[in-house]
């Protein structure tokens, strides 16, 4: 070969191997990526939920993802606000809490339910036995929220009650939060509440039909009372001092999962879900509105 | 001899080295099975700090000084739920200090013949103590709702197992010739207590008391969590809620009701002293 044919080659491979070592560059960065999820329902069902689906992301995108299952709602957006945790399943209220005090995240993809509804709702349930028909029949009575950044479990309820002139602790006996939505249902069945907060997708798809279908409870023993507003579905944000081309597989890997796990999707929404779709911060502005307005109430 | 004695310190000191090596290999490794790195420390102490910035600063940004109106706006209502963790302390206290007073004597090796009952209330005691009162408050809120009575019995419980443990210990370390002397002279067993058994403890059981209803004030806050009542589930909220300003107003308060708790039980512990020291 000529000297500038070899000199030409040399160049492409030298230039090749350039470009993929940058591609790479984040690797070294973030040998690892944590994803955390609200404990919407409790740590051993979470990271029974999960794990599978970690198992996938870590593949797709390369490094291994680690879930950390995390204690309460708050330490999800603690955790991005630290940097420590990457990838981050928010509920829409907590996703609001989190840009409310300044940490610095973007919603990428948001959860879809059947039918391609991109919402869901605040539902109150009762004991089907019970004689309750209405809020107003629960006066003096035990109300079971779940955490106090839920928002199907917090603040959509006090937003609701407070449009029915209603001040959830002078008119319910005790007013408690329970932790997470399997809890609150818990707490229903065993008596300890009256009436619990929970979310609320169709007839087939909520927390209650996912426990029933555990076999913890069974969802004929109760009955809704109260449903909301349709509210926004869950956001799944990120980092926003990521790379930008781990931003974009992280986005890939989020939008394909259907295709290329099917198995690890479906396990997320009991098989009940349809694929993730991209969002972003402008569909959470009336949850920031709603957020802020539910704080007010505090100090009335 | 000289080299005996020399020889004999050389083998502790290898043993003392030897346990201390041993420890440090121990330390090392629970620490990496917890994953805790010390760089990561490092790294991220900043973050420690700047939340106790936060919690300083009003949502406006100014410092919480600048306007204590604004900065303990809900005084009142967190002064009532205050109280109701105070009564919830004092009442466990109370509770607990009578059940570990009766019972403690049952666990002294020098008044109580049977080994058996002294073992057996000894390991129940345990139970008692080992437990979180957090567990117990659970439990109970399952069985008697929600309210302050859960967080009631649950300190109640730990207190008596935490304060019998005391409480026997101080009974075996009297001095047993003023109970022979009761018995000498006819005594039953609740003579035996009443006369030569309690003046001698008397003291030393309000001081464990009073000390035991200082640290119930602080359990009774967290029992607030679980829906026990009180100031725990208002500080639970303003946490998880990040209204930062609140959180160091009402840990303020919570540290302030325990400082005076604790100069006020010092002066009454003082009082029995001297009473026990006139007589």
């Amino acid at each position: 070969m000529s000297f500038h044919r070899r000199a030409v080659l040399a160049l492409a491979a030298c230039s090749i191997m350039a470009v993929s070592a940058q591609a790479q560059d984040w690797k070294a960065k973030y040998p690892e990526l944590i994803f955390a999820t609200i404990p919407a329902e409790n740590a051993a069902q979470v990271t029974e939920r999960y794990k599978d689906f970690g198992a996938y992301l870590s593949k797709e995108i390369g490094v291994p993802v680690k879930l950390r299952v995390v204690g309460d709602y708050a330490a999800v957006i603690e955790g991005q606000r630290a940097e420590q945790i990457h990838i981050g399943y928010h509920g829409p209220a907590s996703y609001a809490r989190a840009r409310m005090t300044g940490v610095k995240i973007t919603p990428f993809v948001i959860e879809v339910a059947k039918g391609g509804v991109k919402g869901y709702h605040s539902v109150f349930y009762v004991k089907n036995n019970s004689p309750y028909k209405t809020i107003a029949d629960l006066k003096g009575k035990n109300l079971g929220l779940v955490d106090p950044n839920s928002m199907s479990g917090n603040n959509v309820p006090r937003f609701a009650m407070n449009s029915m002139k209603l001040t959830p602790e002078e008119h319910f006996g005790k007013v408690v939060y329970t932790g997470s939505h399997v809890n609150a249902v818990m707490a229903l069945n065993q008596g300890t509440v009256d009436v619990a907060a929970n979310w609320w997708n169709n007839e087939n798809d909520s927390e209650l039909v996912r426990m029933s279908d555990k076999g913890m409870v069974k969802k004929e023993d109760f009955r809704i009372i109260f449903k909301s507003e349709q509210i926004v579905n869950s956001p799944v944000t990120y980092l926003d001092s990521l790379p930008a081309d781990l931003k974009k597989r992280i986005e890939q890997a989020f939008l394909n999962a259907h295709q290329k796990d099917k198995a690890a999707f479906e396990k997320l929404s009991d098989g009940k879900g349809e694929p993730y779709q991209t969002v972003t911060h402008d569909a959470y502005l009336p949850v920031v509105e709603l957020a802020k307005f539910v704080d007010s109430l505090r100090r009335k | 001899m000289e080299m005996a004695y020399a020889q004999a310190v050389a083998l502790k000191r290898r043993q003392l080295w030897l346990g201390l090596l041993l420890l440090a290999v121990l330390v090392l490794l629970s620490g990496h099975v917890a994953e805790i790195s010390f760089s990561k420390l490092y790294q991220q102490i900043g973050g420690f700090s700047s939340y106790i910035d936060r919690i300083f600063h009003l949502e406006n940004g100014r410092p919480v000084i600048s306007d204590p109106a604004e900065w303990f706006w809900g005084w009142k209502k967190w002064l009532a739920l205050m109280g109701e963790t105070l009564l919830m302390a004092y009442l466990g206290t109370l509770l607990g200090a009578t059940a570990a007073f009766v019972l403690c004597f049952l666990a002294s090796q020098n008044l109580t013949q049977s080994k058996g009952v002294v073992f057996f209330t000894r390991r129940l005691m345990e139970f008692c103590r080992t437990v979180p009162e957090l567990v117990f408050a659970l439990i109970f809120v399952v069985a008697f709702s929600l309210g302050p009575l859960p967080g009631i019995l649950a300190l109640a419980i730990h207190t008596a197992g935490a304060l019998c443990k005391l409480f026997a210990e101080v009974v075996e370390n009297i001095d047993m010739k003023p109970v022979d002397g009761v018995v000498a002279t006819g005594g039953n067993w609740f003579h035996k207590i009443r006369f030569a058994v309690l003046p001698q403890v008397a003291s030393n059981f309000a001081s464990y008391a009073l000390l035991r209803f200082e640290i119930n004030v602080r359990g009774a806050s967290v029992l607030g969590f679980v829906g026990a009542g009180g100031i725990g589930q208002t500080l639970l909220e303003v946490i998880r809620k990040f209204y930062y300003a609140d959180v160091s107003a009402l840990l303020i308060m919570i540290i302030a009701t325990v400082m005076v708790i604790d100069a006020v039980t010092e002066r009454i512990r003082h009082k029995l002293i001297g009473l026990e020291a006139k007589s």
